[in-house]
Formats: C-alpha cells, structure tokens, sequence
C-alpha cells in the first residue's frame, strides 16, 4: 500500500523498469509543464510525446534553462490540434498517460470524449485529489474538486467507483469510504446526511470486493480514529477512511487546498472515468505535485491495462 | 483605536486589558460533553475570563468526566432533566441576563443550534441572524483568518449570505479590523452561470461595490488559494483588494465550511475557536476535533465578544 507522494514517485519508477510508460502532454508550450516532464522522465517514471507549438515549446524550455533531450515533439499549431494529437496517441496505444499542459479543461475533456475515441468507461468523468499530508500514516483521497459541481446521487455513485479504481492502483486494500455530510447522524435538516447513507448502502450492495462504505460521516470523525470515538462511530470505516466522497465541488476543492496551503500537503490530481486517466493539476501547483500527478496516472493506467478498470 | 488582534494570545491579553473591569463573565455552559471541555473550562475559570455554570443532565456529566480524574463538584451544576432541556435553559439564562455568554460542548448538538436559530424561541430577533464564525490562527498567514458557518446554514441563500458576512464583519471589527476583506469562496475564481458559488460570489461582489453590505469589502468569487496567497492570486491574474489578503472567508455552504474548519483545526492543527454569533450574547461553539486548547479559544473568543456587548449596552 502506498502512503506517501514518494511512494507513489517509487512506484511509478519500479513499474517503468520494465518498460517506461508513455506520456502525452497536451499543450506542452509552458515553463512549468515542461519542468515536471523532464522531472518525470529524469526519475525514470516515463518518457514523453510533447504536443503544441513547436517553437513556443524550445522557447520556453531554452527561457527556463529545461533540456529537451529526450522528449518527442509534434508540432501542433493550436491548442485544439494538441489536444486532438495527444489524445489520439493515447487511443491508439502509443500513449498511457494524458496530461493536461496549457490547453483549457473543457477543451480537453472534449478531446477525450470525443467518441471517435472510445477512451469514456463511466457515465461519470471524475476529478481525484490524493493528498500527502506531512505526519499522516496514510494518503487522503478527495473527490470530487475539479469536475462534477454538484454530484446528483447517481454521479455521486460512479465517483464512488471511479476513486476505487485510483485506490486499488494505489494497493489500498479494503478501501474505506466515507460519504461526507455536516452531521454523523441522518437529520432532516440536513438533506446530504440522508443522501449519505443511502449512497453507503448501495455501495455496500454493490458488490464490489474490499470495499467498505459508511455515511453520512463528517471530515474529521472519517479521518481520526479518536474523533470518531467520540463520534459514537465503531464501523471499521471511520477514523481510517482512504477515500472521502463529498457533495460539491466547493466542499473538496477548498478542504483540499486548506491542507495544501497551510499543511504543505503535496496534492496530485488526476481525471477518471475515461480509459486512460488524465493528470490533471493547475498551473500553479508546485512540480513535485504535477510529478505526482504523473506517476500516480501511470499507476492507474497500469491497473487499467491489467483489469480493464473493473471496479 | 486598538492594535488589530492577530492570534489567541493577543487575544487573551487584549481581553484582560481592554475589559479587566469585567470580567469574569458569567457563562452558562451546556452540555460539557468531554473531559476536553471541562479542562477548557477549568482554565477559563483559572484565568479570570468566566464563571461557569454547568447545564448538565446526570448521564451527560458522568460521560464527560469519565476516566478524566476530574472532580465535577469544583463546578456550580445547575442539573437538567434532558439534553434539550439544558439547551432551552441555557438560552433562558441568556435572555434573563443572568449569563453573558453560552458555551457549548464538542458534541455539535444540531438539535441545539436549530432551538437557538428558530425566532420563536427569542434567541434571536426575526431580524437578526445565527451564524458561526470559525477564527483561525497560522503561521503561515499574518491574521486571523474568519470562516463563516460551519453549522447554522446548510444552503444559505443570497440574504443569508449577506447576513453571515456581516456577523463575521462584526466579528472582524471587534478584533481591530477597521474594514475587513471578505472573499466569497469557491472552486475557481471566475463566474459560470451553472455553478452557484461562482454568481453568487459575483452578486456579493458587486453589491459591496456600491455599498449595499457596508463595513466591509467583499469580492468573489475567489477560490482558496487566491484568497489567501498573494503570490497565486497575481498568477492568476486576479486584480483584487481582497485576494491573498482575506480576513473572513464565506464558504458556498456549511459542509464546505464545516470541513474546511475541521481540516484546518484537526489536519492543519491551526489555532481555531468556534463561535455562533449575531443572536443575545456570544454562543461558545467549538467542533469535535477541536483540542482542549483551541476549545479554550473558542470560550476566549465568545468573551471577548460578550464584554464588548456588555460595554455597549
């Protein structure tokens, strides 16, 4: 079971020994996409297909002093063209991994679900942030901060299955998931509460092997085993959670960015739902995330390629 | 004008200077559900802050002193019959002036914060509105950041949100803040039509731009980051007074807030205190996770308010 960003990074590498991954950038020409490119492939995590402007990719390298020995280039004049390129590298299986660069995440998504393609394995495309929090035992896995806004029960659903596939990619076995609401307990008041343990018991319906689902549970009584003691909570579940399925996108995207501004949490992000998984971070996140992001795709799309992503 | 009040220590200091002459306060203390919160309480007392009173029925006691080596006769308990019961008499000492401020348990009695919002029930005007304010203290940022409700308002709406601003505004003036910056959060920090947070950070926006939420200065929609970090907000391209320097942050809904909070006082282990404001007097409200300490802040900071009303009236 990985527990950290580094592990994730080791693991990653220990994979590409026999035989480096491949990744597609989508819109290659930016300073910090390139830095955790060359970052990944230096470890040994993959080797790279850049797509976009030529010119504007040496530039930006040449700018920031980042070599691009190694690193394949096509040249693709806009951002759409880049897209469509690096996409379709990885539907034909000369790619594992898409990361989206300095190209637009709608225009992005497009791209991948772009039928022609084939690459969607969800009715739900879903954003996982896996945070390594610095003096915890165990990785957090938040969803969903970066896609769905606000989840009706039935995305709610397959985001619960999607981050089984990152979980199990991660060698968490069982996951715990923890659907969050306010409260502990199902109040009237409170219409996530009732959503939650209703969307638990279908997850624990569903069949799915080494999977345990409780809700409605708050942040803290998921994640303190102490907490929720005093929650009243004695399901094997609380306090241990590795996957938190909250209720909006504000909800996961502001409590993960708490942790990774002021407890220096190292945050990868990837997109699932679709074949192949998307890292997907934001421009500003440091590289040691983005690098993250990479290595943790390539776990993903390992486990993908082993199990065609049954949950 | 005071010196703006940074983190809890400050805090304590300013309380004991700003209003010695009135302290202690009188707290009416229901539902102490942890050792964690009698110890809180215990220190409080020890320093002058309050005189508590303990609204407490017998089950309840025995649970919270269970195994903790404390003695609860160092206490004045006045019994209850129920849990709901304590809550109904804590707000009646309240309103009968026979307490200042009320300190609540880390049990996040619900129950309790719906009885205290409910008009009827004269905790709070039909004018006004409960909101809790969570007060945070980090190294990394160079005030206390504000973050507002966490349990009162599950969907709060356009004028509620206004409502929950200028409770934490209040809050933000009291602690020496002349105009406080609030950021509307939420996931990015541009509008689309589709997701709420983003208009309505947008239409609180321009409200404050031309003075309809007056005493402060609201900009949105702003995600956490550009709130909060300067350097993100610029890279971004996001030109505003608030950005990177937010003193209250309005979370879209109480799960947000309430997980933001409990991240940050349980994860982050920032200093924190919880409080529900805007009804009678100041309503201790401290979270599960929270430590003794930051429990303590919580009554610390419900004093402080409560002097400040007793100055007033």
């Amino acid at each position: 079971m990985l527990r950290s960003s580094h592990d994730i990074i080791e693991a990653a590498r220990r994979l590409s020994k026999g035989g480096r991954r491949r990744l597609a950038v989508a819109g290659a020409e930016d300073a910090d996409v390139l830095g955790a490119v060359r970052s990944a492939c230096d470890d040994g995590i993959c080797n790279a297909s850049l797509f976009g402007d030529e010119s504007k990719i040496a530039d930006a390298a040449e700018k920031n002093k980042i070599s691009l020995e190694g690193l394949e280039i096509i040249h693709k004049s806009d951002s759409t063209a880049a897209i469509y390129g690096a996409v379709e590298l990885a539907a034909s299986g000369g790619a594992d991994v898409i990361m989206k660069g300095f190209v637009s995440t709608s225009a992005l998504l497009k791209g991948v679900l772009d039928k022609r393609f084939d690459l969607r394995s969800s009715p739900t495309l879903s954003h996982i942030a896996v945070l390594s929090v610095p003096g915890r035992e165990k990785l957090m896995l938040l969803t969903d901060g970066g896609m769905v806004v606000s989840p009706t029960p039935e995305q709610r659903f397959d985001i619960v299955k999607n981050a089984l596939v990152v979980a199990r990619s991660l060698g968490i076995d069982p996951v715990r998931v923890a659907l969050s609401a306010a409260a502990n307990d199902v109040r009237q008041t409170l219409p996530r509460t009732g959503e939650s343990a209703r969307l638990a018991e279908m997850v624990n319906k569903a069949g799915w092997d080494g999977c345990l689902a409780t809700g409605p549970i708050s942040f803290d009584a998921a994640f303190s085993p102490e907490i929720a003691r005093k929650a009243g909570r004695s399901d094997e579940i609380a306090g241990q959670a590795d996957v938190y399925v909250v209720g909006s996108i504000e909800e996961c995207n502001i409590t993960a960015k708490s942790m990774i501004i002021f407890a220096e949490a190292i945050f990868a992000g990837i997109i699932i739902g679709s074949k192949l998984p998307v890292s997907l971070v934001s421009r500003t996140d440091p590289v040691i995330g983005k690098k993250t992001s990479i290595a943790l795709a390539c776990l993903v799309s390992e486990y993908y390629r082993r199990t065609g992503g049954e949950a | 004008m005071a010196e703006t009040i940074t983190g809890f220590d400050q805090l304590l200091s300013a309380t004991a200077k700003q209003h010695g002459q009135t302290l202690p306060l009188r707290a009416a203390v229901v539902l102490p559900d942890a050792p964690a919160v009698l110890q809180a309480v215990r220190r409080a007392m020890a320093q002058g802050l309050i005189k508590p009173f303990l609204l407490i029925d017998r089950a309840t006691l025995a649970k919270s002193t269970a195994g903790s080596g404390m003695c609860p006769d160092e206490f004045d308990i006045i019994p209850s019959e129920s849990p709901e019961d304590a809550v109904t008499m804590g707000a009646k000492m309240a309103l009968d002036h026979k307490a200042d401020l009320l300190v609540f348990g880390t049990d996040e009695n619900f129950a309790a914060v719906s009885y205290l919002a409910r008009p009827e029930n004269g905790f709070v005007s039909a004018k006004g509105l409960l909101g809790h304010v969570g007060l945070l203290e980090h190294r990394k940022y160079p005030r206390l950041l504000l973050l507002t409700d966490s349990f009162v308002h599950p969907i709060p709406d356009i004028n509620q949100k206004i409502g929950l601003i200028q409770n934490a505004a209040a809050v933000a003036r009291a602690l020496g803040v002349g105009v406080p910056k609030v950021a509307v959060l939420a996931a990015v920090e541009v509008v689309y039509p589709g997701m709420i947070a983003t208009t309505d950070g947008a239409i609180l926006a321009k409200m404050s731009d031309r003075r309809q939420i007056p005493g402060c200065t609201v900009d949105g929609p702003l995600s956490m980051d550009c709130a909060t970090v300067m350097e993100v907000a610029r890279d971004k391209g996001v030109v505003s007074e608030v950005a990177g320097a937010a003193d209250i942050l309005l979370a879209p809904d109480m799960e947000t807030a309430n997980s933001t909070y409990k991240a940050m006082s349980m994860v982050v282990r920032a200093g924190a205190a919880g409080v529900i404001v805007g009804g009678w007097v100041p309503v201790a409200f401290p979270a599960r996770c929270d430590s003794s300490d930051n429990i303590f802040n919580s009554i610390l900071a419900a004093v402080f308010l409560a002097c400040r009303n007793k100055n007033w009236s």
